[in-house]
């Protein structure tokens, strides 16, 4: 059994995987991540008779997007995989919209932000073309993917990526902040 | 009754704290991890770079408080966690984290207020019995509250600009002081004379306090010693500011005091650590005949061992939270007690 976790942006996402059944639970918020994330994931488990000691492995997005956002996904995500001790993946938001789309050609996932956009490139095969980068311009040359999630792809995507100490869990900021300039 | 042990977790500033409380006075393990170091180089807590530090260590500090008590997290019987007043940020790791346990083991999650953890740091190693007055005096807070019972809270007067500790770290900016600036401040006062003139701080009938007017003196001392090409001693300028300070604290107290005729007053926060402080005011309780409780100084600054202690009187009147429970910057203590 498999968590997905997704709180970068405004629209939570909370996905569990058994088997072969998929259950998503959704929520627009713009402030309130803290009020809905964990009772969405108590919701899940509670609406689908299943129990978290089943739980085999955590997946979750660790941005970019909004700090906050990020940070609580990310603080549910570390502990439930450290109390649980189970194995945990961080996938970045902007792989996450790439590897949910299948195209042919190159593509590009870009988030934007008050100041900029964040760019990730892949290839056809979900190979990155170069590193995921901020700038105050979009100049992005690509095919851009529509920002949506599809959770039985993005679990496939993980599939090979080894799991992640959960105290080493950390978030995909991607930008600077003022005081680090 | 069984033993109770509380997992508490504080991150509402720039210490990521756990610690494990049995039954709300014995202090089993309590980690601090701080992130002095890293404010030290911008000169105060920069409140995104504490909240990505607490994100970075949590499951480490949760990790760290286990081994030391040598026990597991199938031996909590709750968890706690500060969930507001502070800095929103990294309040929420510490909330999120500390739901993801109460989920995971299915025991009750309990949501504290600071500034109660701080008045129930005096809980560990301290018996005393209620009616009572107690002084929070911190970075953030200098509040007089009446506590007629353990969970009753009036709040008699509190500051009406800067916190305590927020002039001490003032002044530390004007004298040129290193970050922390309250305790290098202290050190200074400790070696000079209160040999500058201070201003008398709200001689009035309120239990109220105001500390922006000595900052504002000091600051215009300073300048205009400057102007005159004279030198400062900043020793002395710190002594006169602490002894001000401190006099305003004690004669607010001791007429809180002598009015609501009580003979118990506890005193907690950061500036709780402060010697000077802490002596002043016993010495006034004992010459009034009022008992003076202090919590250790470790248990003054920011813990998570006094989130476990007011986590169990929580505990103890079933106030638990639910997981929808966000965090606040700002919350004044009764709302934290439902009365039934």
């Amino acid at each position: 059994m498999i968590l997905f976790i997704d709180t970068h942006s405004e629209l939570i996402t909370i996905a569990l995987k058994n088997n072969d059944d998929l259950y998503i639970k959704t929520k627009e918020s713009e402030f309130s991540h803290s009020v809905y994330t964990m009772p969405m994931i108590e919701e899940i488990f509670k609406e689908n008779n299943l129990n978290i000691r089943d739980l085999k492995k955590i997946i979750v997005v660790n941005g970019p997007g909004s700090f906050t956002g990020i940070r609580i996904g990310l603080s549910i995500a570390k502990t439930m995989a450290y109390a649980l001790k189970i194995d945990i993946n961080t996938i970045s938001s902007l792989t996450a919209y790439l590897v949910s789309n299948e195209t042919n050609k190159n593509k590009a996932s870009v988030i934007e932000d008050n100041k900029g956009y964040y760019i990730s490139v892949f290839d056809k095969n979900n190979n990155p073309i170069n590193k995921e980068y901020y700038s105050e311009v979009n100049d992005c040359k690509y095919d851009v993917v529509e920002q949506k999630l599809d959770i039985n792809r993005i679990i496939d995507y993980c599939k090979n990526i080894k799991s992640e100490n959960p105290h080493f869990v950390k978030a995909n900021y991607v930008k600077k902040i003022e005081v680090e300039k | 009754m069984k033993d109770v042990y509380i997992l508490a977790v504080e991150s509402s500033c720039d210490e990521t704290s756990v610690s494990i409380i049995k039954n709300g006075h014995e202090d089993i393990a309590t980690v601090i991890n701080s992130q002095i170091d890293v404010h030290t180089k911008y000169g105060g807590v920069v409140p995104e770079v504490a909240s990505r530090l607490h994100l970075e260590n949590i499951t480490m500090v949760i990790d760290e408080c286990l081994d030391r008590a040598n026990m597991s997290l199938e031996d909590i019987d709750a968890f706690a966690c500060t969930y507001a007043p502070g800095l929103l940020g990294s309040l929420l790791v510490g909330v999120e984290a500390t739901k993801a346990l109460s989920f995971v083991y299915n025991k009750p999650f309990i949501a504290t207020n600071h500034m109660m953890g701080h008045i129930y740091a005096n809980m560990i190693g301290n018996e005393y019995d209620y009616p009572l007055i107690s002084l929070i005096v911190s970075g953030g807070h200098t509040d007089l509250i009446l506590m007629k019972s353990e969970n009753e809270f009036e709040y008699l007067g509190q500051t009406l600009d800067d916190a305590i500790g927020e002039a001490y770290d003032k002044v530390a900016r004007i004298l040129d002081l290193p970050y922390p600036g309250g305790p290098n401040v202290e050190k200074y006062a400790l070696e000079g004379t209160p040999s500058y003139k201070m201003p008398q701080i709200l001689n009035d009938d309120s239990f109220n306090f105001s500390f922006s007017g000595i900052k504002s003196h000091i600051n215009n001392l300073v300048h205009n010693e400057h102007q005159r090409g004279h030198e400062i001693n900043k020793y002395d300028l710190a002594c006169s500011f602490q002894n001000c300070v401190t006099s305003h604290l004690v004669d607010k107290t001791k007429k809180a005091l002598l009015k609501y005729n009580l003979k118990t007053f506890l005193i907690s926060g950061g500036v709780a650590a402060n010697t000077f402080i802490r002596t002043s005011l016993k010495e006034m309780c004992e010459s009034i005949g009022v008992n003076m409780y202090m919590p250790e100084k470790k248990y003054c600054t920011d813990n998570a061992a006094m989130i476990g202690a007011a986590a169990y009187v929580l505990y103890k009147n079933k106030q638990f939270a639910p997981l929808s429970t966000n965090a606040q910057s700002h919350a004044s203590l009764e709302m934290n007690f439902k009365k039934e």
